[in-house]
């Protein structure tokens, strides 16, 4: 979220609670981001606001592959319960300055991304290159303009 | 009773001042609502505090109208002088999560020494209020003299005068720990926002700066107004009186900048965002 603000790689420490983060202002469209801690402790605060959201933008580390299946377990948790159906769903595969990790193909089976029933996309990010930062959003943001 | 116009002047400003510091209680809940952290929910209960003393100060002058007694407004005084104390507690512990850098000894001691004062103060008001004569001492002024707290006399003492003297008691050790706390906190947030190169960050922790030491300056107009012996009919203390609540409430403005930072302020500072350079720049090729 902060390289969508300053553009380049900034160190930050892990989201306590929720976070109301960015507005992005695009031509007339105004997109509040809430940045939401992934720990344990702060997922039973998740619900109420992806309940009301138009888009959900999921950061899984490619890297991490320990953490692989509590990371599909969330998600699945979103998708199942959270969301509504005609909600816009962007998943990143993180960290893809790294060379070890999880390819974006494999990802995208092991997750259940093609049975998925929301209009979503996946892309390989890097914060610290800034590979894909750009892109994914846009789309991202394009299509909550659409809808 | 008679609505004095001086009354009626002292209300009307009270009033203005919880008006403000309402509103910043309500930004600071909904923030608190928005984030669900420690840190939102710890200023929201410190400026709830301050609201409670506000709203007692406003409102003792409608109770003097109305004819409460006397008992009534001294308890209501009680407590809008042990209200901020507490606020300023919450406000420490919020500061040494962002700002301070106190070690566990240091937050230990500021706990201990503004908990001895809270029940000192609590402990005298209680026996007092319940015509409770001390057994340990009779050192407390006697009846029908002007209690200060410098004024200790071997003396037997009666509940009321106790009653009354524990407020005045309690207010230095306040005034101090606002001075000491509000002027700690501000001073480093000044210093943090010199060593930040980040402009929203920077302009947070100024406006945070700059909130505290208002408030710590209006705060200080009142001791200017108590502690000078001012002629019969003067004007100087309702003047003084006003100025102490306009600060109040242009404290209460800038700490709602520098705590909530709203999304126009932010933005006002920041510029637009990376992305949306970018993508303006993509439109426009």
């Amino acid at each position: 979220m902060k390289y969508l603000e300053t553009g380049e790689f900034v160190k930050t420490q892990p989201t306590m609670g929720i976070n109301r983060g960015e507005t992005i202002r695009i031509e007339k469209l105004e997109i509040n981001i809430w940045d939401m801690g992934g720990q344990d402790d702060f997922r039973v605060l998740w619900p109420e606001v992806n309940e009301k959201s138009d888009g959900v933008v999921f950061v899984v580390d490619k890297n991490d592959v320990m953490k692989f299946e509590e990371a599909y377990k969330a998600f699945q948790e979103i998708v199942e319960h959270q969301i509504h159906d005609d909600v816009i769903v962007l998943v990143l595969l993180h960290k893809a300055d790294l060379p070890e990790g999880m390819d974006r193909s494999r990802f995208i089976q092991e997750f259940g991304l093609v049975d998925l029933p929301f209009k979503w996309a996946c892309y390989e990010t890097s914060a610290k290159t800034g590979q894909n930062i750009f892109e994914s959003f846009k789309w991202f943001f394009e299509q909550l303009k659409e809808g | 009773m008679a609505v004095n116009s001086l009354t009626m002047f002292y209300s009307t400003f009270g009033w203005i001042t919880t008006l403000f510091n309402l509103i910043l209680i309500g930004a600071l809940l909904i923030r608190f609502l928005q984030k669900k952290t420690i840190g939102t929910l710890l200023l929201f209960f410190a400026y709830v505090f301050v609201g409670v003393t506000s709203i007692l100060a406003a409102l003792v002058y409608n109770l003097e109208v109305a004819g409460v007694s006397l008992s009534t407004q001294t308890l209501l005084q009680m407590i809008a002088s042990i209200a901020p104390l507490l606020s300023l507690t919450l406000i420490y512990i919020f500061s040494c999560r962002h700002i301070l850098r106190d070690n566990e000894l240091l937050k230990t001691l500021h706990t201990i020494v503004i908990s001895i004062v809270v029940g000192f103060g609590l402990t005298l008001f209680v026996l007092g209020a319940f015509n409770i004569t001390p057994q340990f001492t009779n050192f407390i002024v006697p009846e029908g003299e002007k209690a200060s707290w410098w004024q200790i006399k071997r003396v037997p003492i009666t509940g009321t005068t106790l009653y009354n003297f524990s407020i005045t008691a309690i207010s230095p050790p306040v005034i101090l720990s606002q001075i000491y706390i509000n002027l700690r906190v501000g001073i480093r947030s000044f210093v943090l926002a010199k060593r930040t190169s980040k402009a929203v960050r920077k302009r947070g922790l100024q406006l945070i700066g700059w909130g505290l030491i208002t408030y710590l300056l209006a705060g200080i107009i009142i001791t200017l107004e108590i502690s000078i012996h001012w002629p019969t009919g003067s004007a100087m203390p309702p003047i003084l009186w006003a100025l102490r609540k306009l600060g109040f409430v242009v404290a209460y403005i800038i700490l709602y900048l520098g705590w909530i930072m709203p999304e126009w302020l932010r933005r006002r500072i920041r510029g637009k965002t990376w992305f949306e350079m970018q993508y303006k720049n993509v439109r426009v090729s």
